[in-house]
């Protein structure tokens, strides 16, 4: 081959070598919360950043992340729905169903541990479960990698984020960087309770508040503010065997058989079904359900009983939940996809 | 395309330690021992594929057997302890064998643990080590458990005969994948006073007795019975497993 023929090759090559790749700009991001929120804990090696946030939320968005390339970390956690899917259990890899509900993203900055059974220590390490699970993702997260550097602009914000390509340090950091900035503080209970706004909540959502934090219901003695979470583990009687053991899976205690970690109530009109298992469709059942007092189960939680609400009280109950949603979270562009 | 990248990688790490001069940290007058983990049913050699026969008469075959080793160490007679390796994935489908160069002196103990020491084990980050690490996503070879953070110490899958008839398929599975600290088991062997000369080289051949996984000293686990663990979902079982595992090993200079 001539010299001329080198010379043209190489310019072709370069110039394919070349497709524009914007400079990035990386910003350090300070998480807004509110006051009556606690100063959340964010790891030191993976501080918020604007390349960090968008990184992860395009990986948020990405099929790659499954084997079939079909499933998102969306497709079981859309905004409009407080980043849960409207169904009683998942739907996974080549149509799989999962055994869970698909839990709430809302305020993951402050959650001191992750997964139903809580055996999950940290948020980062939190995106290893989906991805590796043989019913959600089912990939190997080093085969994500490769197929995530493939594409040479999110290979480059990774190196201008975390300076190194993407791996699963990066994939788990990002992700976690997304999802920190989740943050559901503006509802009408909110403006309510913590800002002095008496005029947010109807007379009924009064009333079921002052029923929900009451002795006779007990609902806040675990659904406990801010987060509407104590973030413990109880059984709550929902069956007298329960097919999925929940936290004795992790303990191997007995006495833990059935416990989950209580789920936040925030935006609760939208992430129905409800359960760790999807098992009921709508608040009124599961208020219903409370209201009868659960089934036996030795490890049921003491505060659950019958309450002999009546069809009034119900009503109010599910009205105060009604005013934990927060539509500005929910419809929030930030957390959308960005192509 | 993954695979074929991370059997390049393993080639490539795999060529630079071959490289890498073994007598480098070498001092003048030191040993060099070789410990050599073996895997025996009796007196034959135990291999993944092959079928055996347990004390309850089953026909087994092995498809994987994967273990966590970790501070694998030499134990002087005046106390002092020398590292042969912190943390290793020891797969007995080959010869696991291991080198350190060691002063001459008398030598008590061969110890070393069966899983990941607590302190590296919950709460700790795979994806923070070097592909090259034991503990790394790579380095685990999938000892690991995602939604329940932490390693799994021990692997021990295959199939079964419960008739054990020659000639039958053997169809029934059973998996012990053992994990968690109450499991972390400690493997002390001894040496008696062995002298390792200066200058020499010594192997120590750690044998492992695959049948006492089944059928310990004091717990016989009948594949019929109890064929499935994976600690979560029953605990006893990985707990059994272990207790026998960790006695299924003796030492032959």
């Amino acid at each position: 081959m001539s010299f001329r023929w080198w010379a043209l090759f190489s310019i072709i090559a370069l110039i394919v070598s070349c497709e524009s790749i914007p400079e990035f700009d990386d910003q350090p991001v300070h998480l807004k919360y509110p006051s009556w929120f606690p100063t959340p804990v964010i790891p030191e090696d993976n501080a918020l950043s604007t390349l960090r946030i968008e990184l992860g939320r395009r990986f948020f968005y990405s099929t790659e992340f499954s084997k079939d390339r079909a499933t998102s970390c969306a497709s079981c956690h859309l905004p409009s729905a407080a980043f849960t899917d409207g169904r009683k259990t998942s739907i996974g890899v080549h149509g799989k169903t999962g055994r869970r509900n698909a839990p709430s993203l809302a305020n993951m900055a402050w959650m001191p541990y992750f997964m139903m059974e809580g055996g999950v220590p940290t948020l980062e390490l939190q995106a290893l479960a989906p991805i590796a699970d043989t019913n959600e993702m089912s990939l190997e997260i080093l085969e994500l990698a490769e197929r995530l550097n493939d594409n040479r602009y999110l290979r480059e914000m990774s190196l201008a984020a975390y300076r190194r390509e993407i791996d699963p340090y990066v994939v788990t950091r990002a992700l976690a960087s997304f999802q920190r900035t989740f943050v559901s503080a503006d509802s009408h209970y909110d403006r309510y309770e913590f800002q002095g706004q008496m005029d947010q909540l109807s007379e009924s959502q009064i009333r079921g508040r002052d029923l929900f934090f009451s002795r006779q219901t007990k609902c806040g003695g675990c659904h406990t503010d801010p987060f509407l979470s104590d973030f413990d583990f109880h059984n709550i009687g929902l069956y007298t065997v329960y097919s999925d053991s929940g936290k004795e899976r992790v303990t191997y205690a007995s006495t833990d058989a059935g416990k989950f970690k209580t789920p936040t109530l925030r935006n609760v009109a939208l992430t129905g079904p409800y359960m760790h298992d999807g098992s009921m469709q709508t608040l009124e059942e599961v208020v219903a359900f409370y209201n009868r007092g659960g089934e036996d189960h030795p490890n049921k939680d003491f505060r659950v009983q019958p309450l002999g609400l009546s069809e009034e009280e119900q009503k109010d109950l599910v009205a105060f939940l009604h005013s934990l949603t927060d539509w500005n979270f929910v419809q929030n562009a930030t957390f959308l996809p960005l192509e | 395309m993954t695979t074929m990248k991370q059997i390049l990688s393993i080639l490539f790490a795999a060529l630079l330690f071959a490289s890498c001069d073994p007598d480098k940290n070498k001092e003048v007058g030191d040993a060099r021992v070789t410990l050599r983990f073996e895997t025996r049913v009796g007196t034959e050699p135990f291999a993944i594929g092959d079928v055996y026969i347990d004390n309850l008469g089953y026909r087994y075959r092995a498809e994987t057997f994967m273990s966590y080793l970790s501070m694998i160490e030499l134990v002087r007679a005046n106390g002092e302890v020398v590292l042969v390796k912190d943390f290793y994935v020891a797969n007995f489908n080959t010869t696991p064998q291991l080198s350190v160069n060691v002063k001459e002196g008398d030598y008590t103990k061969v110890r070393f643990n069966l899983g990941v020491p607590e302190a590296y084990n919950k709460n700790v980050d795979p994806t923070t080590y070097p592909n090259s690490h034991p503990l790394s996503v790579l380095g685990s070879q999938g000892l690991f458990w995602q939604w329940n953070t932490g390693y799994i110490f021990t692997k021990f899958d295959g199939k079964a005969d419960l008739e054990g008839v020659e000639g039958n398929l053997l169809l029934s599975p059973f998996a012990f994948h053992c994990g968690d600290d109450p499991l972390f088991r400690t493997v002390e062997l001894d040496l008696g006073n062995s002298f390792i000369a200066g200058d020499s080289q010594k192997t120590l051949t750690v044998v492992l007795q695959v049948n006492k996984l089944l059928h310990g000293d004091e717990d016989q686990i009948d594949l019929e019975i109890d064929y499935l663990t994976h600690t979560s979902g029953n605990f006893l079982l990985a707990r059994r497993f272990t207790d026998n595992f960790s006695k299924a090993f003796s030492l032959e200079e």
